[in-house]
């Protein structure tokens, strides 16, 4: 991550016109506002749209941030405004609630986009290292499930295994995962409460 | 997290919950702050799994929102020439005016209503309660006396000389140890067994066990599985249904063996890598469960009101209420400033769950606002014959029968509480009751947990709790509420309506107090204290 005065300095050069200077800055920025924003964006919310809608936002408002303050604070001010957006739009879907989200936990995460530091990068980057703990078994399953999305019984009939066995391992990985995200500094749930 | 909480979370990240379980899952997070807290913090990461798992090229997000600028419409260096321009003159904000405002008031809510893992004001405890030892026969422990059926079991060593005892874990799982055993609890969710037989059943809902042996760790993936364990460290393993992940203490890859239903294997002992096949033998926990006969209820029954009384109201002074067998003095209302009435149904007593012994007399009316003025102000009050000590170990259980008898008169105020309270030091309390929104709850001074089902007027529900005290561990109360059509558990039940948050009672318990507020009326009937479960539930 660049300094304070390097990223006050690409600022400067994106408003005389340089375009890769702005993408430096995103990628300067990914994953901190990436991982935020996912960690917050309910279910039916792109959190990588949300993202990119952020540093648009961030481009269209160049002018008003101000070298020597916060840019990091700055941009998140925007990524929470984003989130909400969207948090609002998903509520007034009819039953969405009902159907894809609870309402409390909206709620909940609508609290926390206001009002939480962000360290979901410290905490993406503890997960990699906690995923890289697993067996080639778990890794296998979680890919299954989270990048390629197969639905559990067709993950266990190419597994020759039951369904509410392969349910169990998931429950079983994503414990051991918490648990491995407890322990890492900077990086547990009372860094981010 | 209760075991039905992580089935319905676990079916939430899935994507299977359907209408229902949104419901029950919606209601248990509005219901406790501190879960929806937890229910936050687990999904965050199970988005983050996703996100790290993805496969990314470097540099592509960031092409693409470059890329996405120049989709714009317009050139790059044109929209750039724009910012430069409105650089040197005042300009419209193109976020909303409102924002500010908005985050800011924000921010005061998040910062008036702090959500926390656990509540500030319970006391750190010394140790914690993981499980329930929920049947006990012909039982000789070796080094605890007194442990019957109810009992709450710390962390620690388990050692069974003779007997049969069910353990049922507060993660889900119940274990049947056959004596001799050296067992200890570890947590939640997992044992570890030194020598002796032991037979696992995990439900379908619960979050899984770990039994660790000298030769092995042994992870359940569902949902039945038999170990034993001899003196020399040699552990046979035997799957009855489902799945295990057996870790060989040996083992030097990550990848566990897995172990199907009907396969059964033996481990030499800690340095035996692989283990070797052995006939299956096993027997089901329920086949095993049913050749030992129950033995006759050691509980006693400490106090029983029926309110069998000729009259229909009466007052504190005249001490005419004073029926029913384990109660010191009669009831009375918890002011002696109040000269309000006691009111009964004379022979009018509520009906109980089929099964149970039919309940005889009348009953207690507590009348709304609306009905009797001012009733709601003072409690209905009697005191204990036996007071409840809570520094000693025990389990003490309470039913009474409950009926909403109205329609709330009003938009709000329509609770009810049945307390065990400390007349000396009065906010030293724990009980149970109903809330505004009809649904039961376990109430204390350290905080309130609902139940997610509510209770419909017109309708008896018998209320059974079981507030467990000790010295070592914290105090805790929970609740079972059945609806007049439901089976009444012969023993303690396998899942409890509503359980309580943790707490240290430092005063004698010696009264109870029963109210209602205000736009709704209750009745209760048959109230009874007392040593087990079946000594509260008398059946027929």
């Amino acid at each position: 991550m660049p300094d304070s005065a390097a990223i006050d300095a690409l600022v400067r050069r994106v408003r005389a016109g340089d375009s890769e200077s702005f993408g430096e800055l995103v990628r300067a920025f990914e994953w901190p506002v990436r991982a935020w924003i996912t960690a917050r964006c309910p279910a039916g919310a792109d959190a990588d749209e949300v993202a990119q809608l952020t540093f648009v936002e961030a481009f269209k408002n160049i002018g008003r941030y101000e070298p020597g303050t916060d840019f990091a604070a700055w941009l998140f001010t925007i990524a929470r405004y984003q989130v909400m957006g969207e948090l609002t739009r998903l509520r007034r879907l009819a039953d969405y609630h009902e159907r894809y989200f609870p309402h409390a936990l909206a709620l909940e995460l609508e609290r926390r986009a206001v009002s939480e530091e962000p360290v979901e990068e410290k905490r993406l980057v503890a997960l990699r290292s906690c995923l890289a703990e697993l067996g080639e078994p778990a890794r296998h399953l979680l890919d299954q499930r989270y990048t390629h999305e197969v639905p559990l019984q067709r993950i266990a009939d190419g597994l020759g295994r039951s369904e509410g066995a392969i349910k169990k391992s998931l429950f079983l990985i994503r414990k051991k995962l918490h648990e491995c995200l407890r322990r890492a500094p900077g990086a547990g749930a009372e860094a981010g409460a | 997290m209760t075991p039905e909480f992580e089935t319905l979370w676990q079916d939430f990240t899935d994507g299977r919950l359907d209408a229902d379980g949104f419901a029950a899952l919606e209601r248990m997070l509005r219901a406790d702050p501190a879960l929806c807290a937890l229910a936050a913090e687990l999904y965050a990461e199970h988005r983050l799994i996703g996100l790290a798992l993805r496969p990314d090229p470097e540099g592509r997000f960031a092409a693409a929102t470059v890329e996405r600028l120049a989709q714009a419409g317009r050139k790059f260096s044109d929209q750039v020439q724009l910012r430069l321009g409105l650089d040197r003159a005042p300009r419209r904000s193109l976020l909303p005016r409102w924002l500010p405002y908005a985050v800011a008031a924000c921010l005061m809510v998040a910062i008036a209503a702090v959500w926390r893992w656990s509540p500030a004001t319970v006391a750190a405890p010394v140790s914690e309660h993981l499980a329930t030892l929920v049947r006990a026969e012909g039982c000789v422990w070796d080094g605890a006396t007194g442990m019957t059926a109810g009992h709450r079991l710390l962390a620690g060593p388990l050692r069974l000389s003779r007997g049969q005892a069910l353990v049922r874990f507060d993660g889900g799982a119940s274990a049947l140890l056959t004596g001799p055993v050296d067992f200890t609890v570890d947590s939640a969710g997992g044992a570890t067994l030194a020598h002796g037989s032991v037979t696992i059943r995990v439900t379908e809902h619960a979050a899984g066990f770990t039994l660790h042996t000298p030769a092995s760790e042994v992870v359940d993936l569902g949902t039945e599985f038999a170990v034993a364990v001899a003196r020399d460290g040699a552990t046979e393993i035997q799957v009855l249904e489902g799945e295990v992940e057996l870790h060989a203490r040996q083992q030097t890859s990550r990848t566990p063996r897995n172990l199907r239903a009907g396969q059964a294997l033996r481990l030499r002992g800690a340095d035996d890598r692989d283990g070797q096949p052995i006939p299956f033998t096993a027997e089901r926990l329920e086949v095993s469960l049913g050749r030992v006969a129950a033995g006759p209820d050691t509980g006693r029954l400490l106090a029983h009101e029926s309110f069998t009384y000729r009259m229909s109201r009466t007052f504190s002074n005249q001490r005419q209420a004073d029926g029913g067998s384990g109660w010191q003095g009669a009831w009375f209302r918890n002011s002696p400033q109040t000269d309000l009435e006691i009111l009964f149904g004379v022979d009018a007593s509520l009906e109980a769950p089929a099964g149970l012994v039919a309940p005889a007399g009348g009953r207690l009316v507590l009348p709304s606002e609306p009905e009797r003025p001012d009733t709601y102000r003072f409690a209905c009050m009697r005191r204990l014959g036996t007071p409840i000590d809570p520094d000693v170990d025990g389990t003490t259980y309470v039913s009474a029968l409950i009926n909403r008898s109205t329609m709330p008169a009003g938009p709000t105020h329509h609770w009810f509480r049945f307390m065990l309270v400390s007349e000396r030091v009065p906010r030293d309390r724990m009980g149970f009751g109903v809330l505004s929104d009809f649904l039961p709850q376990v109430t204390a001074s350290q905080g309130n947990v609902s139940g997610v089902a509510p209770i419909v007027a017109g309708r008896p529900y018998l209320f059974v709790a079981k507030l467990v005290t000790g010295h070592a561990a914290p105090d805790q109360m929970f609740l079972k509420v059945y609806d007049h059509d439901q089976r009444i558990d012969t023993g303690e039940p396998e899942n409890w309506t509503v359980i309580g948050r943790t707490y240290h009672l430092t005063s004698r318990i010696d009264a109870i107090h029963i109210y209602n507020g205000t736009e709704c009326s209750y009745d209760v009937d048959e109230i009874r204290i007392g040593t087990s479960w079946l000594s509260v539930t008398p059946r027929q």
